[in-house]
């Protein structure tokens, strides 16, 4: 009888692990004879199921850092928090994020900066989607609104606030925005979403999930469109797809692969101006990673990943006919501009995580990249250029005692542009009783340079065949040093009551070599002998203080704040650095069931004065958003029925005082869930 | 004949050096004949001595967990002096091969049998001698009795599983603001779905459950269920939630951010945050007090199937701190869920 019984359990063994069926087989013809009597009998559980060893899955090197022992603030934005703030683009939901100011340039450009420094092009910031960088090496910055992600595939973002390159590589300047969308597996069955509202909103979101635990997909398709700030040029219709498939080929295996696409056109140009007069310029931007995940009998893990991005911005128009300024002879021509960029990046990176005994993690990796940018119009040459860079990084965590952690770690970096930067890293933890835990550390970080500011060469010309300049616009000198920053942060995490947390920080980040563009480059042959030129000329002094406060008195139930006090003090030369931070920001969400599936929220930011670089001055800012939702079931369908209104307290300047000024939005979005 | 047996395994052991495969099954033969045949020499021995009570203990195999039990068995026995039992013990398989059978005029006057092996191939013999199922878990034993809660003169049951009303107790006491607890139930499992939302109300718990029906479902269900749930229950199925689908669980659940309730103390060493669960030693203790008790009231029937008495609660500390939750002491965790249990350990 045991025989038999084992012999049973070996067969249903072997179809689980998919054994050779010749070996079932054989299995099958020995229990044969004394198996017959339990043919009916149902799989019975065993004690050794409660008894048997099992080899340790959560080893030391798997286990994430908990906030409170982690070498940086993190801000944790979760779909919760997503939903309830009423966001329609992925941009907005940063204002969340102590220190973060979210400005609208126009309505497809959305810029999102800490501790100010940002222009249009919110170049000191590292966004990463699934550990795929998608900085833009043309401009710098990340172009919000051509990222192939839907808002509900997002299953959390954190940001770490303040550098942290030896994680997350090149240009974890200021801080890091990494955003992790749901597991493919996640979502099972199909996802409607449509969303109709003022301002010409009309969304509209598709996804298919299925597949089991070997194989598993999803795949979003979506429309976006609206009418930017109304009266400009600037509305945008976005078509986009995107697929994630994971599979997991063995045990000790994950493999994930996605692809994103996005295109459509995006209002540009002003009206009443000859060369920038309104027009489209179409956008297509598409990627495609894969990503290996290996865990090691050991508990260490080994990562491979690549990916390849491409964006591109077609843009190419006569200018109105113009009439020529003396000493040029008075003709009156159009002339052909070409604002077409595409750019290209391949990355590979591997990183291996290993458990050295019971108090030392080590992460290391090494990375490669390939930046190709072709921009005939901006760089001065119709051929692409290219800029290779690689990185090797290894951070050490130490469990020094029960109370103290010590995280030190480096960054060496070589850039085709820059050469060779290391930036290393000592962050210590200290637990002074369970739940307050006080933090201090140094971090360094660098930003390489784009391939505008290192050779930027833009001049406009008469005649397209001998080129006679009509005007130089960009005429970069070169040999450019990154920007380095130096970050200095003592932080506090503590639980204040069961349900209550708060997260102190004091800063102070030195910022050198600023990279600023200024008229500044001479010559005398040019037509007003001077171009825009890029020099590492400023620095500053970003000092301050951050605050954030979750209270969770029930499920349903939260209150959010975050504050922040920046001070920037700067050399000034050629920018206004230091007015580019508001002194004073805050930002309060509250969210609450009101039962029977009614849920209502509001967020309400408020931004002390600032100035985007380069823009004029924008005033204190008031924003509230509201939001309420109502949860239901249609047949087998789950639905949600919710209206968004935003900027409720009416006009309010945006990015500039000239014409990025927000007005009320209100729309109204329903979405179905159904298997 | 005996020693004709001793002799082949000391010619082949040596053949054993040499290292060939066939010597070694012919040694486990020579071992086999060797415990068979000291199992007939001592029921020889002890049969006619029996006059007060034999206690027949049928144990699935001879692993450590089980001596372990045995063990603790015989310790709680010899507390009291004379008590008038004499336990005999054989594996499942010496008992399929030459255990007692319903025919014969002389019975053992209660068979304990050992894990679920045990239970099943003494079961499946329908001795009519009382039969006490111990160390083995609660659907096992259902499933073998054909249809739980039934009481039965000659057969009852402690289980090696906890009540579910003390799992959910404990994520209560440890986890006091995690109140949705999700469930992944498979083919077997979802026999107690019932029981599990009973429990969980009873412990002012919500429960969320997720059903499959094979293993390829299974991640796919723990990221669903994990959405609206705050802890995972781990609730054992043999085909779906068991030690081969344990990595799966606590990988999935981990990236997620969510804890694992655990059922066993392997569970909680491989990444589970905690469980309650009962060791051999227990579970051997509470059968030695139980045969006393019996034995004390005689006539008296079986007591009715219940759950381990004694029970112990594991934390993984590492586990606890990178998810940022702070469950309390084990120990402290422990003696507090006994207060509460007290008197009922049959739940």
């Amino acid at each position: 009888m045991p025989e038999s019984s084992t012999a049973v359990r070996e067969i249903l063994r072997a179809f689980r692990h998919r054994m050779p069926l010749v070996r079932t087989i054989g299995v099958l013809l020995i229990a044969a004879p004394s198996s017959m009597t339990w043919a009916t009998e149902p799989s019975l559980l065993s004690e050794q199921e409660f008894l048997a060893e099992l080899p340790v899955v959560l080893t030391a090197s798997r286990l994430a850092q908990p906030q409170a022992e982690a070498p940086a603030a993190v801000t944790v934005i979760d779909r919760q928090m997503i939903e309830a703030s009423g966001a329609r683009n992925l941009s907005e939901v940063f204002r969340l994020v102590p220190g973060f100011q979210v400005g609208f340039e126009n309505g497809h450009r959305h810029v999102v900066g800490y501790h100010g420094l940002a222009d249009e092009f919110s170049r000191r910031l590292q966004v990463l989607i699934d550990g795929r960088s998608v900085y833009l090496p043309s401009f710098g910055g990340v172009s919000w609104s051509d990222l192939p992600v839907s808002l509900d595939d997002i299953e959390r973002i954190e940001v770490i606030r303040g550098p942290n390159a030896v994680t997350y590589g090149a240009n974890s300047f200021l801080a890091v925005i990494n955003i992790t969308t749901r597991h493919s597996a996640a979502d099972r069955g199909g996802f409607v979403r449509a969303t109709i509202g003022s301002n010409d909103i009309r969304d509209g979101v598709l996804r298919m999930a299925g597949g089991d635990d070997d194989v598993s997909y999803r795949l979003t398709t979506g429309y976006q469109q609206d009418d930017g700030y109304g009266q400009r040029n600037d509305s945008r219709r976005i078509t986009f797809m995107n697929g994630r498939m994971d599979a997991r080929p063995g045990v000790q295996d994950d493999v994930e692969f996605q692809f994103g696409y996005n295109e459509g056109p995006r209002g540009r140009g002003e009206a009443g101006s000859l060369d920038n007069y309104p027009h489209d310029q179409e956008i297509t931007s598409r990627f495609q990673q894969i990503r290996w995940r290996h865990r090691l009998v050991s508990g260490d893990e080994v990562s491979v990943q690549f990916y390849y991005n491409h964006h591109e911005s077609d843009e190419q128009f006569m200018s109105l006919p113009i009439t020529l300024p003396p000493p040029l002879p008075p003709l009156t021509i159009q002339f052909p501009l070409n604002y077409d960029v595409r750019s290209e990046r391949y990355d590979a990176e591997l990183q291996h995580t290993v458990g050295l005994g019971e108090s030392l993690r080590l992460v290391w990796g090494a990375g490669a990249r390939l930046d190709r940018v072709e921009w005939p119009g901006f760089l001065g040459t119709p051929a692409p250029v290219d800029h290779r860079y690689y990185r090797l990084f290894g951070n050490l965590e130490w469990r020094a005692s029960e109370r103290l952690i010590i995280n030190t770690g480096a960054m060496y970096e070589h850039s085709g542009i820059t050469g060779a930067d290391v930036s290393p890293r000592l962050v210590a933890n200290y637990r002074i009783t369970p739940g307050h835990t006080l933090r201090a550390g140094v971090s360094s970080a660098t930003r390489q340079p784009v391939l505008i500011e290192e050779q930027g060469y833009e001049r406009i010309c008469v005649d397209p065949l001998n080129c006679t300049v009509f005007d130089q616009i960009f005429y970069s000198s070169g040999n450019l040093e990154p920007e380095r920053i130096l970050a200095t942060e003592l932080g506090y995490i503590g639980r204040l009551a069961p349900t209550v947390t708060l997260d102190l920080r004091f800063f102070r980040d030195h910022v050198t070599g600023l990279i600023t563009g200024f008229d500044g480059f001479y010559d005398d042959s040019l037509p007003d002998n001077t171009a825009y030129d890029f020099r590492n000329r400023d620095e500053a002094m970003i000092t301050g203080s951050e605050l954030q406060l979750h209270w969770q008195p029930e499920r349903n139930s939260r209150v959010i704040l975050g504050y922040a006090n920046v001070r920037i003090d700067s050399t000034d030369l050629d920018e206004d650095y230091s007015k580019s931070a508001p002194r004073n920001s805050l930002s309060l969400l509250g969210l609450h069931e009101l039962g029977d599936g009614l849920l209502a929220s509001a967020a309400f930011y408020y931004q002390g004065e600032m100035t985007y670089l380069g823009e004029h001055p924008i005033g204190v800012l008031r924003r509230l958003d509201l939001r309420l939702a109502q949860r239901f079931r249609l047949a087998d369908a789950q639905g949600e029925a919710a209206i968004v209104l935003q900027n409720v307290l009416g006009k309010q300047v945006s990015y500039n005082d000239e014409d990025s000024i927000a007005d009320r939005i209100g729309f109204i979005t329903v979405n179905f869930r159904f298997h | 004949m005996t020693g004709d047996a001793l002799k082949a395994v000391l010619l082949i052991g040596k053949k054993i050096q040499r290292g060939t495969w066939r010597a070694r099954a012919a040694l486990i033969y020579a071992l086999r004949r060797l415990i068979a045949l000291a199992a007939v020499a001592t029921a020889f021995v002890s049969w006619p001595v029996a006059a007060a009570t034999e206690v027949l203990v049928v144990i699935a195999q001879r692993s450590p967990a089980h001596e372990e039990t045995l063990a603790a068995l015989r310790a709680s026995l010899a507390d009291v002096p004379a008590t008038g039992l004499t336990l005999r013990v054989m594996t499942a398989a010496e008992f399929s091969d030459s255990g007692p059978r319903a025919t014969d005029r002389k019975l053992p006057g209660l068979v304990v049998t050992l894990g679920t092996d045990a239970a099943a191939t003494v079961l499946q013999q329908k001795l009519p001698a009382p039969t006490y199922c111990t160390f083995l878990p609660q659907a096992a034993y259902a499933a073998l009795a054909n249809g739980s809660g039934e009481r039965h003169a000659y057969r009852s049951a402690l289980y090696l599983d906890q009540p579910f009303a003390r799992q959910m107790r404990l994520i209560r006491l440890a986890l006091p603001t995690r109140t949705r607890v999700g469930v992944v139930l498979g083919p077997e499992s979802r026999k107690s779905e019932q029981d599990l939302r009973q429990a969980a109300v009873s412990a002012g718990l919500v429960l969320r459950v997720e059903q499959v029906v094979d293993e390829k479902q299974l991640v796919g269900a723990l990221h669903r269920i994990m959405d609206n749930a705050d802890v995972l229950l781990a609730v054992p199925d043999p085909l779906v939630f068991n030690r081969n689908t344990a990595q799966s669980v606590l990988l999935t659940t981990y990236r997620l951010g969510k804890p694992v309730a655990g059922y066993s103390r392997a569970y909680v060493t491989a990444g589970a945050l905690l469980s309650v669960y009962s060791t051999p030693a227990q579970i051997g203790r509470q059968i030695g007090e139980e045969l006393l008790t019996m034995q004390d009231r005689p006539g008296r029937p079986l007591p009715a199937p219940g759950y381990p008495r004694y029970f112990s609660v594991e934390i993984n500390e590492r586990v606890a701190r990178s998810l940022g939750i702070e469950p309390g002491q084990a120990d402290d965790l422990t003696r507090r869920l006994a207060e509460k249990t007290t008197g009922r350990s049959h739940e």
